[in-house]
């Protein structure tokens, strides 16, 4: 199935665009096993139509791809640049294959199309990605910070959640200024060792709080969209082509380019903050980071 | 024609450090994912990939469901 994945991003590559595998298959790739048979994926804006073309032809033991519910948005940079996912299906195979296609890596700090390495992306953007709401991804983020340490890069201090981890790195791993910047819950390590645990919780607690509302925002649209898209009699059975162009008419009417955007950073930043206030107190905020940085790449495309 | 050279580790990367961290990473993983994946994670990509293969393949045999809704956001 990788081998697949593989050959259909190598495609897009191979003629031009920018695209590379993240998530569960790219943290297997960098030793952090992940068993996934699905495969996320970032494309730039030329990527995203070749991918199309691609996906369109792709064929897996005799199956051809489709979007994946009714619930999918087009996979139409407009759309995506505002961070929207698509997601495809091969079905009729006995374990059914899913591509799902992004442009906006959620939670990146930086541009992920400066961070592609081979057919993947690079792991500071996988980690980033990893601070989902769901606890089954935080192990990952620690597990890639300190990878990075360990390939000499020291932003791998950014990535670990676990405090017996980042007390072990600091007796021997410089940690600079600009790091503890960065991330104030850092500043903690070596002066209380309990402290240093509460404000690592209150971290993920509000990274937690941040995924949750920025899904929901996506959600508050989605609904429509999917009645739209479920109801329309044209898009029972037809092909992909037609399917994409009766997807791109209803996102049309109901799917905004970017709630993101729409709602405001500031607003979602905060509601995520007041939230994690609510589960622990208002002293451990300081040790929050400045999360702006962290929704690099989200855009509004002109529709015409 | 040059010979592929190896990146160039800061200063600060010693080779007692390298060993200390090899350690650091092996124990977080055993802490969090277990033994078992712990050993899967330290082997080469090669031998990696096929153990996760069989895994899949075995809880596929015995009826795991791998299949998770679209939502139309990552």
């Amino acid at each position: 199935m990788d081998r697949f994945y593989e050959s259909i991003v190598q495609e897009v590559q191979d003629r031009g665009g920018i695209c590379a595998i993240t998530s569960g298959m790219a943290c297997v790739k960098y030793g952090v096993a992940q068993s996934t048979k699905d495969c996320d994926v970032l494309c730039d804006e030329v990527g995203v139509d070749l991918m199309r073309a691609v996906i369109a032809k792709a064929t897996l033991r005799g199956a051809t791809a489709a979007y994946h519910g009714h619930i999918t948005p087009p996979l139409d940079h407009r759309w995506l640049a505002g961070g929207w996912t698509s997601h495809f299906i091969w079905e009729s195979l006995p374990v059914v294959p899913q591509l799902d296609v992004f442009s906006v890596a959620p939670r990146a700090s930086s541009n992920w199309t400066d961070a592609v390495d081979g057919l993947f992306v690079e792991m500071q953007i996988v980690a980033e990605m990893k601070r989902t709401d769901r606890a089954k991804d935080w192990p990952f983020c620690d597990s890639l910070g300190v990878k990075l340490i360990d390939s000499g890069e020291l932003t791998g201090w950014l990535h670990i959640f676990e405090a017996a981890t980042l007390e072990e790195l600091a007796s021997g791993v410089p940690l600079p200024d600009d790091l503890l910047e960065r991330r104030p819950a850092l500043r903690l390590i070596g002066i209380d060792h309990f402290d240093l645990r509460k404000a690592l919780m209150v971290e993920q607690t509000f990274w937690q709080e941040l995924d949750r509302v920025r899904i929901r925002i996506h959600q508050d649209f989605i609904r429509k969209y999917m009645h739209a898209v479920k109801h329309d009699p044209r898009v029972k059975n037809s092909p992909l082509d037609v399917q994409h162009q009766l997807r791109i008419e209803h996102a049309l009417e109901w799917l905004p380019q970017c709630p993101i955007l729409d709602f405001g950073i500031a607003t979602l930043i905060e509601e995520a903050k007041m939230a994690t206030q609510r589960l622990h107190s208002k002293e451990w905020m300081k040790f929050l980071p400045d999360a702006t940085k962290h929704f690099c790449g989200l855009k509004r495309i002109s529709l015409s | 024609m040059d010979q592929p050279t190896e990146l160039k580790q800061p200063e600060w990367m010693t080779p007692e450090l390298k060993a200390e961290l090899k350690r650091i990473e092996y124990e977080y993983h055993v802490r969090a994912f277990g033994e078992e994946m712990a050993r899967v994670n330290f082997l080469p990509e090669k031998e990696r990939m096929e153990y996760l293969y069989d895994m899949i393949d075995h809880a596929v045999a015995k009826g795991v469901k791998f299949d998770r809704p679209a939502r139309g956001v990552s």
